[in-house]
């Protein structure tokens, strides 16, 4: 909430600008993060006071212009002509002091709105360390507005908010009369739909033409700009960008003075130049980047393992602490709270070391430069599978985890794209699924002949798992970019920013946002299937059945304490667990659809274990260790679930796990979306409920159909 | 230099100094790439190509840029 006398600041500027780096500085933890109505770009924004002026300070996606090409600078667009209109709104046009002919181009454009700005430079200390000297006063007086050094910026942007004081727009070249003519009505109906302060100005008049000269026909709709005549557009737009980039590069040559020669590279470019050779040399580019997968996935991996352990050990802790306080006669106050919230909560911040872990190492390679790189080495390999070139990473991390690869997206700036990829994600096999592959595979492959007498079937069918997992996920990718999300591929124009070292304040800053954003948004939808999934395997209970037990529990808390008597309570704990289970919903729904999953090999015990696997894949197994009455504590390496599966027998005699049933079973879990994790991070990205029920239901179908054809096809052909 | 004469940036040989003479059609990504530096008159070079018919890093002004080959062979330079 923006209090009517705090004035607005809106960071604006080129991608690798430094933007966001600066708005970390000035606003710390206090930014919020919100997605912008209708798109999947966040706004970030925090209310601050700097010298005792309260502002509130925006950052916009990185543009190149005010013409919009994708839906991040759509927004940015946006915002300034919001602020145009709004008034008591100062802009700070962010410049790279190292790119500054470039980067002046935007400055040039904005100036031809009648806007209060400043423009803050930043990199002076690269521009320092080159040798080179910055006039910022030269480049004041050419531009006619403020310039300051972005790294004195929290001490000086309070006197330009306040003091804010409009210099005359520069105009943009005078166009044909004809033109002008022809776009005074549209500009009229511009100005007004945008509740613009002043009338059918040359900067309106030429905004239009250009817009009118990139946009495609819907993007023109949805931003008002009336039909006129195409070549005459697209000839003002380009006069346009070429007397703006004039403008720019003299600006830029009377404030920048160098010692060196023309053509004599700068310390920093030259620099950039050696680790290019080697990053983006033919061979060892590739290398390179496979370097830094194997260390991300390493690192997601085994080095969050601990820090889960120890998230994990600290929510027992305290759900034990709490529980302890409820007095035992309430049994069910005491499963709700261990079992519903704390193991809600639990599952949870089980995500917070995979999430900060990946958005720290991708904001490392953002920042340095690198993933740029990455993306001119993979365009090619990607864009032929359909798949947008910044989709590698996400998808590499969802061998660990769906939940913070689907955030991750966020990089790919067009809308379909990003969409395609977040869709298709979830095959991606996360390491939650590795224990109950685990447990399978030691359950019916373990007495399997190893292949060629060497290679044991385990491992084969564990890389064969990890193939249709990637298979399942390109292949899904081009079809859905070639039918129902299709979309031109939009051009790849990156800048290969020079390498530089991230600020780690700006990164730690940026990894407590993500967090936090995950713990509120998609954690309070965790947090409640949680505890819904809780109630669906807790009732209804069947109470002559819990008087039997409760008398038998009562009866053997009378006996003298002795090991005998521990595991005895154990088994009659574990068997009420199992009776309960029956007698659940959940139970009673995993009857109800054995009919519907007997043809894939399953019997109802599964059917149970795949709806308790929702909470979590890994569930799975701790879930069939409740119903075979062992206790909720089995895990794959447990002997005793082994055993009990591998001698289970169905109706009619015959052993329920085998090595077919097994793999009916882990192809159903590669491919099924069995995660309301997932689910929940995919309903926060695409802000609604449908594209995650789409893909839970499109995802079961062809899950079902795999299983049913694998078990079908290979009772067919005589496999067990 | 008219633009008849004009090669595709394309076919520069690798770190050969150049300078832009215009583009071959105005179309939204032309204009972009307009807006990222590449105005008549602009030197350029073409640094590398990606292996296995990828994108090209071109140094415009000091600024390297990344585009794919059937965008860049929009841009015309002198020969």
């Amino acid at each position: 909430v923006t209090a009517s006398s705090t004035t607005r600041v809106l960071l604006v500027g080129n991608p690798n600008a430094g933007k966001t780096t600066l708005f970390n500085r000035l606003t710390g933890l206090r930014a919020k993060t919100a997605n912008y109505a209708g798109v999947t770009v966040e706004e970030r924004s925090a209310t601050v006071t700097l010298g005792g002026v309260p502002l509130h300070i925006t950052d916009t996606p990185g543009m190149y212009s005010l013409i919009p090409r994708a839906d991040d600078e759509d927004v940015a667009v946006q915002q300034v002509l919001q602020a145009c209109a709004h008034g008591r709104t100062l802009v700070v046009v962010v410049v790279d002091g190292t790119q500054l002919a470039r980067n002046l181009q935007l400055v040039m454009h904005l100036r031809e709105w009648d806007l209060p700005m400043i423009v803050a430079v930043t990199m002076l200390d690269i521009v320092e360390q080159d040798g080179d000297t910055f006039h910022l006063e030269s480049l004041a007086s050419q531009l006619g507005v403020p310039v300051v050094d972005a790294r004195q910026l929290s001490s000086t942007l309070p006197a330009h908010a306040s003091g804010q004081t409009r210099v005359p727009p520069l105009n943009p070249p005078p166009m044909p009369a004809d033109v002008t003519t022809s776009l005074a009505p549209p500009a009229n109906a511009f100005v007004q739909a945008w509740k613009l302060p002043t009338g059918a100005t040359p900067a309106v008049r030429a905004w239009l033409a250009q817009a009118y000269a990139v946009l495609r026909p819907d993007q023109r709709t949805s931003l008002r700009v009336p039909s006129m005549q195409g070549n005459v557009a697209a000839d003002v737009a380009a006069q346009l960008v070429q007397q703006r980039s004039e403008r720019a590069q003299q600006a830029a040559m009377r404030s920048l003075s160098t010692a060196r020669a023309p053509a004599q590279m700068s310390r920093s470019r030259f620099l950039t130049h050696v680790v290019d050779g080697v990053a983006l040399h033919g061979v060892l580019g590739p290398c390179v980047l496979l370097a830094w997968m194997g260390l991300l996935l390493w690192a997601l991996f085994s080095w969050s393992a601990p820090l889960m352990d120890g998230i994990d050990a600290m929510v027992q802790r305290l759900s034990a602490a709490v529980v302890a306080l409820v007095p035992a006669t309430m049994p069910l106050l005491r499963s709700l709270l261990a079992d519903g919230v704390f193991a809600g909560v639990g599952n949870v911040v089980a995500f917070v070391p995979q999430i900060a872990m990946l958005f720290f190492f991708l904001g490392f390679l953002e920042d340095s430069g690198y993933l740029a790189r990455a993306a001119f080495l993979l365009d090619r390999l990607m864009a032929r599978v359909g798949l947008h070139g910044r989709a590698f990473v996400p998808l590499l991390s969802g061998f660990a985890c769906a939940v913070p690869a689907i955030m991750s997206t966020r990089s790919i700036e067009s809308k379909r794209d990003r969409l395609v990829t977040m869709l298709v994600l979830p095959w991606m096999s996360c390491s939650a699924r590795l224990p109950v592959y685990a447990l399978i595979i030691a359950t019916v492959f373990a007495k399997v002949p190893p292949v060629f007498g060497v290679v044991p079937m385990g491992v084969v069918v564990m890389i064969g798992m990890y193939t249709l997992s990637i298979t399942a996920t390109l292949v899904g990718g081009a079809v859905l970019k070639r039918t129902v999300l299709r979309s031109p591929s939009p051009p790849l124009l990156l800048e290969l920013p020079p390498y530089r070292w991230p600020k780690l304040s700006s990164l730690f800053i940026a990894v407590v946002g993500r967090v936090r954003t995950f713990l509120i948004d998609a954690g309070t939808t965790i947090l409640a299937i949680t505890i819904v999934l809780w109630a669906l395997f807790q009732f209804p209970r069947d109470d002559v059945t819990e008087q039997r037990f409760d008398a038998t529990l009562a009866e053997l808390e009378r006996h003298p304490d002795s090991d005998h008597k521990t595991t005895e309570l154990q088994r009659v704990q574990a068997e009420r667990a199992q009776a309960r289970l029956q007698h659940s919903v959940a139970g009673q729904v995993g009857h109800a659809i054995e009919p519907v999953i007997a043809p894939l090999g399953f019997d109802w015990r599964i059917g149970v274990g795949l709806l308790a696997s929702f909470a979590a894949r890994e569930v799975m197994v701790s879930t069939l260790g409740l119903v075979y009455g062992l206790g909720d504590d089995a895990d794959e390496t447990s002997e005793p679930l082994r055993e009990r599966l591998a001698a289970e027998r169905r109706a009619d005699g015959s052993l329920l796990y085998t090595p077919l049933s097994g793999l009916s079973l882990m192809v159903f879990f590669v491919l099924a979306m069995q995660c309301m994790s997932t689910f929940a991070a995919l309903k926060r990205e695409t802000g609604g409920y449908r594209w995650p029920v789409l893909q839970l239901l499109a995802m079961t179908i062809i899950a079902y159909t795999a299983s049913l054809c694998v078990f079908q096809l290979g009772r067919a052909l005589g496999l067990s | 230099m008219t633009i008849h004469q004009a090669i595709p940036v394309t076919e520069l040989p690798p770190q050969r100094m150049s300078s832009v003479v215009g583009v071959r059609i105005l179309s939204s990504t032309t204009l972009r790439l307009m807006e990222m530096g590449l105005v008549p008159g602009a030197p350029v070079r073409v640094v590398r190509v990606a292996p296995f018919g990828g994108p090209v890093e071109l140094d415009v002004m000091g600024t390297r840029l990344c585009v794919r080959r059937r965008d860049a062979a929009d841009v015309l330079v002198e020969p």
